[in-house]
């Protein structure tokens, strides 16, 4: 019992908190608090204002493709029906033309001296 | 609505409804009229941390950016301050309050002189019991008995029923009265043979 009452003792009143907590801190904010957030306003706005640049799309891989595979099958087709040759420039067509003759007109037998020739 | 041109005796109504429209001058006004309580609770609720600023601040841009959030004109000072604490809480959240120095530990109370004659040594012991206590019971403290609110305002205010706030504040006011034990005594004595 005397243990309660000495404790009651120790602790404070309420009048004696409050007249306490008439002296903890006044915090006060700086003095150029106002002026630093009219600043801030003013970016705020201007960064609302900033529009965005439309997102350029990335060109799909297979666009990139298509003109390889076009290229692919044009180049198949052509060799298949032998009309390359149309495509080629003169000079290079004449020239083919010229070796195919000289092939055409010499039998295989009009090689066989180069043949000899190598082997000796 | 009429062209205000002394935007410091405007109303509260007045000035977020000129804030809406951007007007800078009506929102300068509003600033002033409450940035001191703003810093003075987010001061409170972290322990005095040099962010107090920045949390201040950071809940006037909130306003700024979207002033139509607010419905009730009257009820502006208790959400400012509502966003303020809640930005103080957020932000410790995140980051355990390990930086507060002072906050961790109530300094002893029973010191002897020459500590107990400097006042700044007693301020130094409530600030710090005061911090010591939990968030809402330090903001249920900081609105009624330092920014002089209301029971009913600052319940409105952390968004509680009347009787939650004064069971916050009656066990805030006992926490503190066990933290500063009977060393509250003898700062009361120092502050009475200092002619106060």
């Amino acid at each position: 019992m005397k243990m309660v009452d000495f404790e009651r003792d120790t602790e404070l009143s309420d009048t004696e908190l409050d007249r306490l907590l008439q002296h903890a801190s006044t915090p006060m904010p700086r003095s150029d608090f106002e002026a630093r957030l009219l600043t801030k306003l003013t970016f705020v706005d201007n960064s609302n204002k900033v529009i965005a640049f439309p997102q350029r799309k990335r060109p799909s891989w297979w666009l990139a493709g298509l003109p390889l595979a076009a290229s692919l099958v044009l180049g198949i087709w052509l060799g298949a029906s032998g009309t390359t040759v149309d495509f080629l420039p003169f000079s290079t067509e004449s020239a083919v033309q010229n070796d195919t003759a000289l092939l055409s007109t010499q039998s295989a037998d009009d090689f066989s001296f180069l043949i000899e020739d190598n082997l000796s | 609505m009429a062209k205000i041109v002394n935007w410091q005796n405007a109303t509260d109504a007045e000035l977020l409804a000129a804030s809406v429209e951007r007007n800078q001058q009506a929102f300068a006004a509003l600033v002033q009229r409450y940035h001191v309580p703003v810093y003075s609770v987010a001061w409170r609720l972290n322990g005095g941390h040099a962010d107090t600023d920045d949390i201040a601040q950071e809940t006037f841009l909130k306003l700024w950016k979207n002033p139509s959030q607010l419905r009730e004109a009257a009820a502006l000072k208790g959400w400012l301050i509502r966003v303020a604490s809640n930005l103080v809480m957020d932000r410790y959240r995140r980051k355990p309050m390990l930086e507060l120095d002072y906050a961790q530990d109530v300094p002893d109370s029973m010191m002897t002189a020459p500590a107990m004659l400097d006042q700044s040594h007693v301020t130094k012991v409530i600030d710090a019991a005061i911090a010591s206590l939990p968030d809402r019971q330090k903001l249920a403290l900081a609105l009624v008995h330092f920014e002089h609110m209301t029971n009913i305002a600052a319940a409105a205010a952390m968004e509680v029923s009347v009787d939650a706030l004064e069971s916050l504040l009656a066990r805030a006011r006992r926490g503190l009265k066990e933290k500063l034990g009977s060393g509250g005594r003898q700062l009361l004595a120092t502050l009475a043979s200092q002619g106060e």
